[in-house]
């Protein structure tokens, strides 16, 4: 141990500084529990940036800045967000209804194909006869008139003659009378 | 190449100049539409049925047959 001899005076001033010492805890304590206890009873962001800001602790225009810019990009990402899905919704929906709709038109196209087949008198017979004569020069009778020509084709309801001329005659199978190769 | 039915096919055929033929005469005109069964033509000569000014609407099973010309 170092024992020093003080005079009076130096004790005196020493024992005042370890007062002063003591004391400053205390002062940083309440004053930091102050702050907490007004931080804590502010009712939102903004009291608080303005507590800090008036006790001189932080520069609040930035934390300002950094909200304004979240807040932006955020609203930003929202509208970039919704305006996406709604296009999506959009191009979904429309490809959606055109599919409907063509599928819808095709069936009922085919219905009505398969209908007609149906209620057509039987032309099976008469079909296979021309189909076997394609490419000859045959003569087709109706009710009207005989016609004269190459057989071109023979469809479900009519079959296509063209005359030597070249003027094409599309025949209706019902009423073709006779038939005859040349 | 052809449809399988005449009604497709004089569907496709739309503005096109045809003669065609029932079982007691037959008509000249311009195929102007066809809806189902009916074929409606605007007739370019005044013999046969009904006149040049009106449309005239057709049976398409009353047709014996439909002929085009070739181009002159």
């Amino acid at each position: 141990m170092i024992i020093l001899a003080l005079s009076s005076e130096a004790k005196a001033r020493l024992l005042n500084l370890l007062g002063t010492l003591q004391t400053l805890p205390t002062t940083a304590t309440s004053t930091t529990n102050n702050l907490l206890n007004t931080a804590n009873s502010s009712t939102n962001v903004t009291e608080l940036l303005n507590t800090l800001n008036t006790n001189g602790l932080v520069d609040t225009s930035l934390i300002t800045n950094l909200l304004n810019s979240t807040t932006t990009n955020v609203t930003d990402l929202l509208n970039t967000t919704t305006a996406s899905a709604t296009d999506l919704l959009n191009t979904t929906t429309a490809t959606a209804t055109g599919l409907l709709n063509t599928t819808t038109t095709a069936t009922t196209n085919l219905l009505i194909d398969l209908l007609r087949l149906r209620l057509l008198p039987s032309l099976n017979a008469l079909r296979n006869d021309l189909t076997n004569r394609l490419n000859q020069t045959v003569q087709l009778s109706t009710e009207y008139e005989t016609l004269t020509g190459v057989l071109l084709a023979v469809l479900s309801d009519y079959a296509v003659l063209v005359e030597s001329d070249g003027t094409m005659n599309f025949v209706n199978l019902s009423k073709i009378e006779t038939v005859a190769s040349l | 190449m052809f449809e399988s039915f005449l009604a497709a096919e004089l569907t496709k055929r739309i503005g096109t100049p045809v003669e065609i033929a029932m079982s007691d005469g037959f008509v000249e005109g311009i195929i102007t539409s066809v809806t189902g069964n009916l074929l409606t033509i605007l007739q370019t000569v005044g013999y046969g049925y009904g006149t040049t000014t009106t449309p005239l609407t057709i049976s398409i099973p009353a047709i014996n047959f439909v002929t085009f010309s070739p181009v002159a």
